[in-house]
């Protein structure tokens, strides 16, 4: 028995335009959803980095689907943070630090020499483990990244920016009183969301997210992994994270890296129940260290 | 497979392989008691098989203890989560056997009232195949053989066969005789308590082939070998034969 479905929609499919009434079966038709709501928003190609011409990132490739979240998992001091610094060109600060390869974020090369670096960090913005607000008010963190941008010229526009960039981390509520208060004198999770919506202020289609709850108890976690889960619906997020559980949880795909190299990457589901790579099947049981 | 680093985690892993095993050894002890019962026409044995279910309840109550106390602690993944649900699958299906085994004391504990004289049927093929698988899927569980699982696995189609020849056998017996229809239909009880028994093996060779694996067992059987199973495995006995039969012998 074959259910059949009438789409009553355009379906668009690399630019094809299904016929308006064409008759298809149900798995034809999740098929098709399925590729036209997910887009390659990233496409990692043979990156290495050398840190003083020692290798630490070695040849990763990988697809970064739109508007999902990708966990990169892994042992300390096996290139997570170093690979996903890449993303934004971050490595580009430090000393003796040289990156080869590609990365297309929408179809352009983020290492081509024409490419506006300052521009590039605000469509990927970045949250860090330590949360790290400026030491001015809740106000001044919001707003100076997108003054700097040039994205609000009036005092109108700076409010509304606040508080929907607020609203969208999830803080205005608690904060909404006292935003001319120095940011530093919020909880560690209340700082952690307002770097988020420092993050979200300039509107970034990607944000990386480095161990962004490693400093949080579990209850200021959680508030986060929600967080995240709604971020995904406008964004496309990465996060490193060494909580096996929280990746399970946040994420769809799942990166596992050992001594600089891509060992598995899969959806989450595979690699928590089924991997198939030994390295990663020892990980994430805690039979190697 | 490497040890986890964290020595606990295996001790409460091999600690419910113990467990596992614990329970096997009494139901596999439970079945070979209610086989002497059976055979010996012995009551005392029955009682005792009957008393003993409960032992296997409690054991197997622990075991889900064990499991819900390991998963909050450890929370297992991979290989060791599949590896979890699958021994509470297993002691849920030994459980099962323990009381299948129990229904068999009660059967046999009626059998032995009957007159000495009274002619009981023999179930002894169907229980030394049922009695071999098990002690066949027990050992693959501690050594993880899968070809052996398979083959586990592939015959229950014996043990459908065998209960099939019984079921015709009393069937005909009940048929001739009238007097017959007494100790038949605990035969038949019997039978299919340990076709049940059967089944429950099978399970136990899929959660076997799953844990070590992540594969589903029927996933990887041939077509070819799922379709000689499928056709051992169909019930042969045609009733309206039988009574036909049933008429040619009332009209002698």
């Amino acid at each position: 028995m074959l259910w059949q479905y009438i789409l009553d929609i355009n379906l668009r499919r690399n630019g094809e335009h299904m016929a308006k009434d064409q008759i298809i079966s149900i798995s034809k038709f999740n098929k098709l959803k399925r590729s036209t709501s997910l887009k390659i928003k990233l496409a990692v190609q043979n990156i290495s980095v050398f840190y003083n011409g020692k290798m630490a990132v070695e040849n990763i490739n990988m697809n970064i689907n739109q508007n999902e979240v990708t966990a990169l998992i892994g042992p300390s001091g096996c290139g997570k943070s170093t690979f996903i610094r890449c993303i934004n060109r971050m490595n580009d600060v430090i000393e003796n630090c040289t990156v080869e390869g590609k990365i297309f974020f929408d179809e352009t090369n983020i290492y081509d020499s024409n490419v506006d670096v300052v521009k590039l960090r605000s469509s990927i913005g970045m949250v860090f483990q330590k949360p790290n607000p400026f030491p001015k008010s809740i106000y001044e963190n919001i707003v100076y990244a997108p003054k700097l941008h040039g994205i609000i010229n009036s005092k109108s526009e700076a409010d509304e920016l606040v508080e929907k960039s607020l609203t969208e981390a999830g803080l205005f509520e608690e904060v909404k009183d006292r935003l001319n208060e120095s940011g530093t004198g919020l909880s560690g999770g209340q700082q952690q969301r307002l770097c988020i919506a420092r993050a979200i202020a300039v509107d970034p289609s990607i944000i990386l997210m480095d161990e962004p709850c490693s400093s949080l108890d579990p209850i200021a976690t959680a508030v986060i992994e929600e967080l995240i889960d709604s971020l995904k619906k406008k964004r496309t997020i990465i996060i490193i994270t060494h909580n096996m559980q929280q990746a399970a949880r946040v994420s769809e795909k799942t990166a596992f890296f050992h001594l600089g190299k891509l060992i598995e990457f899969s959806n989450t589901s595979t690699i928590f129940t089924n991997p198939k790579e030994k390295r990663t099947l020892g990980y994430i049981t805690g039979r190697f260290g | 497979m490497e040890q986890h680093i964290v020595k606990g985690f295996d001790r409460d892993l091999d600690k419910i392989k113990d467990h596992i095993n614990k329970i096997s050894g009494l139901v596999e002890s439970q079945l070979a008691y209610v086989y002497q019962s059976l055979n010996e026409r012995d009551i005392l044995i029955a009682e005792k098989v009957i008393e003993r279910d409960k032992k296997i309840d409690k054991l197997y109550q622990e075991l889900l203890d064990m499991s819900i106390q390991l998963f909050a602690l450890r929370q297992p993944l991979a290989v060791d989560l599949r590896y979890v649900i699958s021994t509470i699958k297993i002691a849920s299906d030994l459980e099962k056997i323990g009381d299948q085994t129990k229904n068999i004391a009660k059967a046999s504990r009626w059998l032995s009232k009957l007159p000495v004289n009274q002619k009981v049927l023999s179930v002894d093929n169907l229980f030394d195949i049922v009695n071999l698988n098990f002690r066949k899927v027990v050992n693959s569980f501690n050594e993880e053989d899968l070809k052996e699982v398979k083959k586990i696995w592939l015959n229950d189609a014996e043990v459908n066969k065998c209960y099939d020849i019984i079921f015709r056998e009393t069937l005909t017996y009940m048929l001739e005789d009238t007097k017959n229809i007494a100790s038949c239909s605990q035969i038949i009880s019997v039978a299919k308590n340990l076709e049940r028994i059967g089944d429950h093996i099978q399970n136990i060779a899929e959660m076997i082939y799953y844990y070590v694996t992540g594969i589903h067992i029927t996933q990887k059987i041939s077509f070819k070998e799922m379709k000689t199973y499928k056709k051992e495995k169909k019930y042969k006995t045609d009733i309206s034969n039988i009574f036909k039969k049933a008429k040619l012998i009332a009209k002698k």
